[in-house]
């Protein structure tokens, strides 16, 4: 075990000369990282801001429940109470049938017509019912409607939880096709570590005759893939940093509206940068490994 | 150092490589081995360096069973014998010093120590003024020392030479074989030396042990070329 950590420095030293002195077979395997981790990048910061994207439909979707006309006065602060203490509720708040129907009128599209039912208003008093998640919503809307007292219940609906569920599924198909490209770049990498292998048979041998442990052997190639896929993250690193922050000042941090508000750059990005070297590294690893374990065959 | 007894070798073709060997190689000797192609020398080195096993007999170098050796007790076992091929098999990428001190950083050895060794080998090997230079720099000759000095680093109880002047100039094997002798004498290296070469043997009279097809058929303490018919 001492053995292994005082030989480290000089397997990261041989490691890198190979990487420097097989230029060509590098620069190939660390443009299929770069590629793939562009992609993954991509899929990344598209698949969180989707994420945030979901939250913030959810957060901004709450229930109206209606008050029925006959209710007033105590009865309404009790009905409050009864929906505040329901489960997978953060707050209840009252509006009356005055403020809905200044509402109305405010629109900027024909409120003015609503102006002469304020001497005699025919709407409802509403309760505003916050849900701690979106998926909760359709839950609250029929406890709510089962409470005596209230007439209806609505909320945005099915097109909400129609739009929630594609998002989710375009988050799972990004995770997905993240994985796939795990697999590629794991593959890329191994091919060309396996063709660094076939390169240095004869350096192998020689290793192998002058008593070199098969650790000792293995640890300049495992050592390499990692470096190639360190190297292969540093551009997609790059480009997210810059695209990133490009893409939010331009876009004034929001994706056309304002319910589709995108993640802050900082510290964002630079989470996902870290998470690029870390599967740039990983997947040298992988894929160093398994050309290592695959096409080292130990004859005594 | 070296005790062979009994040893036989078939390979997987049906090859009866050595038949019933039984020799004994003392320490601090110089031996050839001789015989004509096929005759078995290849696999008496690979019996020795632990590459191949014995069908039957046993093989013990240095104290150590060779053919009982587990899989991955081999490389530890191979630090006690230096190997120098006829086609040299220096590295191309890296430098004279760097592949004289590969040997030693194989093993795990300390950089001050490494840099000792590999000075003291290049003195040994006449190469002081090469250490920079890669071996597509070397003539043969000079190349062939390198890898005797690789071989030789981390100070092996026994050299195998496979041919080492296979393909020099007379001149120049006689260079190598002043080399091997000073080895043998300074260093207390027991060296075995496969060749070819009739004037070799002849013009530096060592033991010679012949093989002819998987059989000893001479051994000669006072030396020289046999022939065969």
């Amino acid at each position: 075990m001492i053995e292994f950590f005082k030989t480290l420095p000089m397997h990261f030293k041989r490691a890198w000369n190979s990487v420097r002195r097989n230029f060509a077979e590098t620069l190939s395997s660390v443009f299929a990282v770069t590629v793939t981790s562009i992609l993954i990048a991509i899929f990344v910061i598209v698949g969180f801001n989707i994420g945030g994207f979901t939250q913030n439909v959810e957060d901004s979707v709450r229930v109206v429940a209606q008050i029925d006309l006959s209710v007033e006065g105590d009865k309404i602060k009790e009905l409050q109470k009864e929906i505040e203490n329901l489960p997978h509720v953060t707050s209840v708040i009252y509006s009356d049938k005055e403020e809905q129907l200044e509402k109305l009128i405010d629109n900027p599209q024909g409120g003015e017509g609503y102006v002469d039912f304020r001497d005699d208003n025919p709407l409802s008093a509403v309760f505003y019912v916050e849900p701690t998640s979106g998926d909760y919503l359709n839950q609250i809307e029929t406890r709510v409607s089962q409470i005596d007292g209230i007439d209806k219940v609505f909320f945005g609906g099915e097109s909400v939880a129609q739009m929630v569920s594609a998002f989710n599924s375009a988050r799972l198909g990004g995770g997905i096709f993240i994985g796939a490209l795990c697999l590629l770049a794991i593959f890329l990498i191994s091919n060309t570590i396996k063709i660094n292998i076939q390169n240095r048979k004869e350096e192998i041998a020689i290793m192998r005759n002058v008593g070199a442990s098969n650790l000792f052997i293995k640890m300049p190639f495992l050592i390499e893939g990692v470096i190639i896929g360190a190297i292969g993250a540093i551009i997609p690193i790059l480009v997210s940093i810059f695209g990133y922050g490009f893409l939010y000042d331009s876009m004034n941090g929001q994706f056309f509206t304002i319910l589709f508000k995108m993640y802050a750059p900082m510290p964002f990005i630079y989470l996902v940068s870290l998470f690029l070297l870390a599967v740039g590294m990983i997947v040298g690893l992988i894929g160093s490994f398994v050309s290592v374990t695959r096409y080292l065959r130990w004859k005594r | 150092m070296i005790n062979l007894v009994g040893v036989s070798k078939i390979y997987d073709n049906g090859v009866h490589a050595i038949k019933n060997m039984t020799l004994h190689i003392d320490e601090g000797e110089f031996v050839y081995i001789i015989g004509p192609t096929g005759s078995g020398k290849s696999t008496f080195i690979k019996l020795l360096d632990g590459e191949e096993i014995p069908d039957a007999g046993t093989v013990e170098v240095a104290g150590i069973d060779v053919g009982k050796l587990k899989f991955k007790k081999v490389p530890y076992y191979r630090r006690n014998i230096g190997v120098v091929f006829q086609d040299y098999r220096l590295l191309p990428n890296l430098t004279i010093f760097e592949n004289i001190a590969f040997a030693l950083e194989a093993i795990g050895e300390n950089k001050v120590k490494i840099r000792r060794r590999v000075r003291e080998v290049l003195e040994l090997v006449s190469l002081e003024e090469k250490a920079r230079c890669f071996p597509r720099e070397l003539s043969g000759g000079q190349q062939q020392r390198a890898t005797i000095g690789r071989a030789i680093a981390n100070k092996p109880k026994v050299l195998i030479a496979d041919e080492p002047t296979g393909n020099l100039d007379p001149e120049k094997s006689n260079d190598i074989m002043r080399l091997l002798e000073k080895i043998n004498t300074e260093e207390k290296t027991t060296i075995v030396m496969v060749t070819h070469d009739q004037n070799l043997v002849d013009n530096f009279k060592k033991r010679t042990i012949a093989l002819d097809e998987g059989y000893i058929v001479a051994d000669m303490m006072k030396g020289g070329y046999i022939q065969h018919d």
